[in-house]
């Protein structure tokens, strides 16, 4: 992801908590003794499906879940699949493959009685099973010997990658039943199949890994929630 | 939840952002070395542990219009550097001896053949591949032009950096 997306996204989520912080405001105090509800909350990224329909070298999909543990916590989790192509001055790469993560959610919002908007803050262990296909390259040399691409196709099949991740985020109830979030998430990578002759610079899921192994991740979600009982 | 807190969060989230944000900040910039390039260095043939300058020096990889280094009317240091193929095993290189004189008579030509295994070798995110060449192999062309001997520096000779010379040559 460039650095102009993830400002767009930092401001876009900012306007988000902006718009949170409103509707607290307009919300009436409900009758005492109310209680909280508890259920299944199901839904999906809507970031990288439209992202996709202008970019066609990042293609994937990433259905998330949470489920409500206690007045604050919830049991979360993502999984998606992420296919990208990048391509950088001297050689391109194809990294595609499957993720998953599971972890928690806290809510750091007091919410007025009634409501059930979120400020996430969570965590979350991740792992991922993808695919490295190197393309092709040019030798980074003198420039007086013209250079020449090199057709690689080098696949480094079935690399892992396991990382955790702080998740910062929100979820706004729009409509009964169906929240909008946006999550930011920083990840730090524990361990990564090394690649021979080359680097491990993406992993589905985690996406790019900064010189330091570090990375970022960012999703717009819309999901439904499944009421089970109250409490 | 009160306007104090409020903004202490909104801080908090910045905080946190901004954090990440310079975390996550790419390997832009190459700063390794990329291929190496061949490093010549040129001694007397009568006194070999003497260096000696070639007049005039002019070289360029055979098959260039251009020459890669062309001292013109200075003289010339006594040593070089030429990049070589990243291609192909075989490179041939012309050294040009007087190569400004305006008597074509006295432009003298050595040509040099290196033959090598080369290895495309990941550097990093930003500078990408390089090419390093193993067990290299120096050729003299048979004209008795101005050079009279080369020796490799090592043995075997590798070439993998620019930090010491590769080839010596006796003139």
């Amino acid at each position: 992801m460039k650095s102009e997306d993830i400002l767009r996204f930092t401001i876009s989520s900012l306007l988000l908590l902006c718009f949170l912080s409103a509707r607290a405001q307009e919300k009436e105090l409900d009758t005492a003794r109310y209680k909280d509800r508890y259920g299944l909350r199901v839904g999906a990224d809507i970031f990288t499906p439209i992202y996709g329909l202008f970019d066609e070298d990042r293609q994937g999909f990433e259905l998330v879940a949470d489920y409500r543990l206690a007045k604050r916590f919830w049991l979360a989790g993502e999984m998606g699949y992420l296919d990208k192509l990048v391509t950088e001055d001297y050689y391109n790469y194809r990294s595609a493959g499957g993720y998953l993560k599971v972890g928690a959610d806290f809510n750091a919002y007091q919410n007025w009685v009634g409501m059930e908007n979120m400020i996430v803050v969570g965590m979350r262990y991740g792992y991922s099973n993808y695919d490295i296909t190197l393309n092709e390259y040019t030798v980074n040399s003198d420039a007086y010997l013209d250079p020449e691409i090199k057709n690689a196709s080098i696949s480094y099949d079935n690399l892992n990658a396991q990382w955790i991740e702080l998740v910062l985020g929100l979820k706004v109830e729009v409509l009964h039943n169906v929240y909008l979030g946006a999550m930011f998430s920083g990840k730090v990578m524990v361990t990564a199949t090394e690649t021979e002759n080359f680097k491990n610079m993406f992993a589905p899921g985690f996406n790019g890994v900064s010189v330091n192994d570090y990375g970022f991740g960012f999703s717009y979600t819309v999901s439904y929630l499944i009421p089970l009982y109250r409490k | 939840m009160t306007i104090i807190m409020k903004k202490t969060l909104y801080l908090f989230f910045l905080a946190l952002l901004v954090t990440i944000w310079y975390g996550c900040e790419r390997d832009e910039i190459c700063i390794e070395e990329n291929t190496p390039r061949l490093i010549i260095k040129f001694f007397d043939k009568d006194d070999p542990s003497r260096t000696k300058a070639v007049p005039f020096l002019a070289v360029r990889v055979a098959g260039q219009e251009d020459f890669y280094f062309d001292a013109g009317n200075k003289q010339s240091p006594d040593s070089i550097i030429v990049p070589l193929e990243v291609t192909k095993d075989r490179t041939i290189i012309e050294l040009v001896k007087n190569a400004t004189d305006v008597d074509p008579n006295n432009n003298e030509s050595n040509f040099i053949e290196i033959v090598s295994e080369r290895q495309d070798v990941f550097v990093s995110e930003s500078c990408g591949f390089k090419t390093v060449y193993n067990n290299v192999v120096f050729t003299l062309d048979q004209s008795k032009s101005w050079i009279s001997t080369i020796e490799a520096a090592n043995i075997p000779q590798n070439i993998v950096d620019e930090k010491r010379r590769h080839l010596k040559v006796y003139h």
